[in-house]
């Protein structure tokens, strides 16, 4: 068994594969941290309906949304030429902080009417019923939509590829122009993408549980 | 009940008066801040900004070439979504099937596809698939596989849930006309799904618009590809991606208002119980 594995294919590359997944997640890693907390804070101003910030996150989500996020990274790798990382981060950040901004506006807005004239009838001022109500409660019903985003990032982060981030992807296809070992490389990817997007979702449903509103 | 609607429509009143003065104010806020929007944009832009980058006109020169890009962009979206429809709805009726084989390889292929990268599936139609099958295609017909394909995975979790919206009742009572499951799931249960789908399948037409400008890699020449090439030629970066970014938000806005509509249309055939 174990002479069948290291004769394997991809124990033959176990390195750079490695090092792809290695990139892969340091690319998934800071995007969905930076674009959960910019989406809260965008979903947060639309939600205030400030004058002008709340209209400025409107426009934010419309266009950011409507526009692929190789556009992006192309923009900020070869027009304002940041380096191969930092403009995946960055782009893919503006990217999906976008699409998480809308995630949780559908929770607020399918939870807060109701709770928030409560909260407010009980006395809180409209921030603290914002703060200690309704966003509690909107942040754990969109706990789905969001693991959906999530491993939305972490398919997109194969994007940087071309912009040369040596990322999974940009590795498996190098390895298939090098070895025309198509089949096996396509196994491998197939795998390690299917297996990552398995972890996250456990990760996810297992916060949905703990976190879980009983009502 | 006259006390409660005379005091209901005084208030009503007074909060009307704020209402259409905060309404109106907020109509100059919002051009106001879409203005601000976009000065930030072209602020970033400018950070960018260097002579020959910016250089418009360079890019649109080549506008013969731009369009026959766009055009490549709307044909394989289109051309990928109507060809997915079908599997889509076989995989949908497969996945909700009693039967275990085609419940299991339903949810093997839609959650496989649906969780790796649109790069990784475009890769492997062009490449991989040619092995297994002894086909080789073309990048056109490869990118319209791959883009079906994906199409194919996420209209099929739409599809099921569309179908999953209409009730049994509707089913049952079309088996008790005399009609086969068949023809009872054909021309009952799919038409009125199909109404409930469609504000999804806007959003996935969308998407597609969108992932067609991964079509790159393997060599269609679609709208971003073309932009690049000619940003190869001239360099104008800032120009080139400038154009591309508002170049796909007019066209995904006009899907979206497409969309919009045909919801609106199918609004007044909407099956009601």
């Amino acid at each position: 068994m174990l002479d069948f594995v290291q004769s394997s294919f991809a124990w033959e590359h176990r390195d750079a594969i490695a090092h792809g997944v290695l990139v892969s997640l340091s690319i998934f890693v800071p995007v969905t941290i930076l674009s959960l907390v910019l989406g809260v804070g965008i979903a947060v101003l639309r939600y205030t309906r400030l004058p002008f910030l709340g209209d400025f996150a409107d426009y934010y989500v419309k266009f950011f949304r409507n526009v692929p996020a190789i556009v992006k990274l192309f923009f900020l790798f070869f027009a304002v030429n940041l380096g191969g990382l930092e403009s995946a981060i960055i782009g893919l950040t503006i990217h999906h902080a976008a699409y998480m901004a809308e995630v949780v506006q559908a929770g607020m807005n399918s939870s807060s009417s109701v709770l928030e004239q409560v909260a407010l009838a009980s006395g809180f001022s409209r921030g603290q019923a914002l703060r200690y109500v309704v966003l509690p409660v909107s942040l754990r019903l969109v706990v789905p939509p969001m693991t959906t985003q999530i491993v939305q990032i972490l398919k997109n982060t194969a994007v940087a590829m071309s912009i040369t981030v040596p990322e999974l992807t940009f590795v498996l296809s190098t390895l298939n122009e090098e070895t025309f070992r198509s089949v096996q490389v396509a196994v491998i990817g197939t795998v390690i993408y299917a297996s990552l997007a398995a972890a996250i979702i456990g990760v996810m449903m297992a916060i949905e549980r703990r976190y879980r509103l009983s009502i | 009940m006259t006390v409660v609607g005379e005091a209901g429509s005084l208030r009503g009143f007074d909060a009307g008066k704020k209402r259409i003065r905060r309404l109106k104010l907020a109509r100059w806020s919002r051009w106001l801040t879409l203005a601000a929007f976009v000065a930030c944009l072209a602020l970033v832009a400018q950070w960018s900004f260097s002579y020959s980058e910016m250089n418009f006109s360079a890019v649109l020169r080549n506008y013969e070439y731009l369009l026959r890009g766009l055009w490549m962009s709307w044909l394989v979206t289109l051309a990928a979504f109507a060809i997915s429809i079908v599997p889509a709805i076989v995989l949908a009726f497969f996945r909700l099937s009693p039967n275990i084989v085609l419940r299991g390889f339903a949810a093997f292929v839609i959650e496989i596809v649906r969780t790796i990268p649109e790069l990784l599936v475009i890769l492997w139609m062009f490449f991989t698939i040619p092995i297994f099958t002894g086909v080789i295609m073309s990048s056109f017909v490869a990118g319209v596989a791959s883009l079906a394909v994906i199409n194919a995975a996420y209209l099929a979790e739409a599809v099921r849930a569309g179908i999953m919206s209409v009730p049994k009742g509707q089913y049952r009572a079309g088996l008790s006309t005399g009609l086969s499951p068949l023809q009872a799931n054909i021309y009952i249960v799919t038409p009125m799904a199909f109404r409930n789908m469609i504000p999804e399948m806007r959003n996935r037409v969308i998407y597609l618009f969108k992932t067609s400008s991964l079509l790159y890699v393997v060599g269609v020449v679609e709208f971003f590809r073309a932009l690049t090439i000619v940003n190869n030629r001239v360099y104008a970066p800032v120009a080139a991606f400038v154009i591309a970014a508002i170049v796909y938000f007019i066209c995904c806005n006009a899907l979206d208002y497409v969309g919009q509509r045909l919801e609106a249309r199918s609004q007044r055939f909407r099956a009601r119980w």
